[in-house]
């Protein structure tokens, strides 16, 4: 469990701020807008159109170091996707052998041309989600989605899990790391030693929302809680150009297929 | 179960989106009118609960590896259903943006599939009327390993339609389906084992903290189930309709293999029965079940006529005067 929990906590620390000197400061709002437009309107791609999908990979190759990322460690994050993908698109070629073209003697099929579609729609979505949370960080997204109209009690909650997330992962590896010290080499939890073990976590975690409550109610609160929505960032030029630029690139990409330029 | 962005189209994800926007709607409504502030901080602690819960495996008996848990029955049977759906909300929109796990188009579609089929589903109408307000050990594992195995079935299911239905896969629904509910099913049961040994070990220790109803069910909630059911007659008899066998009854199999037609012809009609053929002829708006809309029709003309019947037949009570 160890690696799993300092795994867990990195990943927590890395996303909680954002990253750092983007050439172009762009207001989450604008972030968010994009990268939803961006998916509504690749995911429209029919599937086998590869031709059309390659061309959507413009977005994550320039906003990466517009963003003040590095486009390789975006593409080599987003491969986490393949494993789910692949189980389910292997089995495109498998069933469907529609003809489709013809290249130098290899029949090319539909399965295959679906089998390639759906790898390319899994990476590219990925990178426009890696893209979207590495350059502007949960806690920045989530002032972002406040900003949008999301209402309080989803983003209140979001922040407050997140705020606790790592106070009871370190507090579930200790508990779990006590135990292991006094099984004797034995690794695996049998179901009801992990049914008492999680049961008093759960125990433990109603006892701290009971002191966060009285905390709360020690400083005010009375129900509705209204925190500071003043962000550093402003919706600024680079936003609103940020913003029409691509959703104008995203739509042109959608009705006119630049691969038949090249044919 | 987590769905990806590659697996659903533009429609079928905003759909989702719309449908589970909808639901975080009610069920934000719904927690509010509770009126009780010591349910924010404990839904944004046991969200970070499930987290926790998830880092720790057990082992799968029988197989030599291990799992961890989802959690949305355990949320709900703490929590009640309305809570515990944005809890697992703000888990599912954690693990898709943070842990990368889940699209982020394909949220609205995860929280339905693994959100709502288990907390507004599987709980309610599964966990709750077997255990009750019950403290017995027996009857809380019944319960959880029935709602887990249902709710994550269900989920299962409305994968392989939403996939289906964005046309991302060559399977045919049948096979992809039979797969998806074989993998589901000892998942859903271990998933209950497991909630099981939570809520037992709770239920001994600090019973006050289930969410149990020991009281008849109120209007509002008889309301909210006809609603359910309302919701789950419009998606059978509109849209799983469109997926029923087109093969003939064992009564028409029957007849078919012995007189070689799958219905027989009236030899020796009486004015009884050709009178009975008028009326049916002339009352059969949608025959043979050839209109899609006809399921739908069909549960509202019932509906209709039952109601009547009850309006007729049950007397409502008055309250009597007190001098």
């Amino acid at each position: 469990m160890g690696s799993k929990v300092e795994k867990s906590l990195s990943i927590l620390d890395a996303v909680a701020q954002g990253g750092a000197n983007p050439y172009l400061a762009v207001d989450p709002r604008a972030l968010l807008l994009v990268t939803v437009g961006y998916l509504c309107l690749m995911l429209s791609v029919p599937t086998a159109h590869i031709d059309i999908l390659l061309w959507y990979a413009l977005y994550p190759i320039i906003s990466a170091p517009l963003l003040g990322l590095s486009y390789s460690s975006v593409f080599f994050q987003s491969l986490i996707v393949l494993p789910l993908v692949l189980l389910l698109a292997v089995f495109n070629p498998i069933l469907d052998h529609t003809p489709v073209a013809d290249f130098q003697g290899w029949v090319i099929t539909n399965g295959w041309l679906l089998f390639w579609g759906v790898i390319v729609r899994g990476l590219l979505s990925m990178q426009a989600l890696l893209l979207l949370i590495r350059s502007i960080g949960f806690v920045g997204m989530v002032r972002g989605m406040s900003r949008l109209g999301v209402p309080r009690f989803l983003t209140v909650q979001l922040l407050m899990v997140f705020r606790y997330i790592r106070v009871l992962i370190e507090e579930g590896a200790s508990m779990k790391a006590a135990r292991d010290a006094r099984s004797f080499g034995r690794k695996n939890l049998s179901l009801k030693l992990w049914g008492v073990l999680v049961g008093q976590l759960f125990l433990r975690s109603v006892d701290r929302a009971e002191r966060v409550h009285r905390a709360m109610l020690a400083r005010g609160f009375h129900g509705d809680i209204s925190y500071s929505l003043s962000s550093r960032s402003r919706w600024g030029w680079s936003s609103t150009l940020y913003l029409v630029v691509w959703m104008i690139i995203f739509v042109m990409l959608r009705l006119f297929n630049l691969s038949l330029l090249f044919v | 179960m987590h769905m990806s962005d590659a697996l659903v189209s533009t429609p079928v994800a905003l759909t989702g989106v719309a449908v589970a926007v909808g639901l975080l709607a009610t069920a934000g409504k719904e927690v509010k009118e509770k009126d009780d502030s010591s349910i924010i901080p404990l839904m944004g602690v046991l969200g970070a609960f499930i987290f926790a819960a998830q880092m720790i495996n057990f082992a799968i008996p029988g197989t030599g590896s291990s799992g961890h848990v989802v959690g949305g029955v355990l949320l709900a049977a703490f929590l009640g259903p309305w809570a515990a759906f944005i809890t697992l909300a703000s888990v599912l929109i954690i693990q898709c943006l943070v842990f990368a796990d889940g699209g982020l188009l394909a949220l609205g579609c995860n929280l339905i599939n693994m959100g709502a089929m288990t907390t507004l589903v599987a709980y309610p109408l599964i966990y709750k009327p077997i255990v009750g307000a019950s403290d017995s050990p027996w009857r809380i594992t019944l319960g959880a390993i029935v709602a887990c195995m249902v709710g994550l079935e269900l989920g299962a299911f409305l994968v392989t339609v939403e996939t289906i239905l964005s046309g991302v896969s060559a399977l045919p629904w049948k096979e992809f389906f039979s797969i998806m509910a074989l993998i589901h099913l000892p998942i859903g049961f271990v998933e209950g084992l497991a909630t099981a040994a939570v809520l037992v070990f709770v239920a001994r220790t600090r019973p006050d903290l289930l969410h149990s109803s020991a009281h008849r069910p109120s209007r509002k909630s008889t309301r909210r189930a006809v609603l359910w059911f309302a919701v789950a007659t419009l998606v059978v008899g509109g849209f799983i309709v469109w997926f029923a066998s087109a093969n003939p009854d064992g009564l028409e199999w029957s007849i078919e293999q012995v007189a070689g037609v799958e219905e027989l012809e009236q030899t020796h009609p009486t004015v009884v029965s050709a009178l009975a053929g008028k009326v049916s002829n002339t009352t059969s708006i949608m025959p043979d079940y050839e209109n899609p809309l006809s399921g739908i029709v069909g549960a509202v003309i019932v509906l209709l006529i039952v109601w009547c019947i009850s309006a007729i037949l049950i007397k409502k009570h008055k309250p009597s005067r007190q001098a």
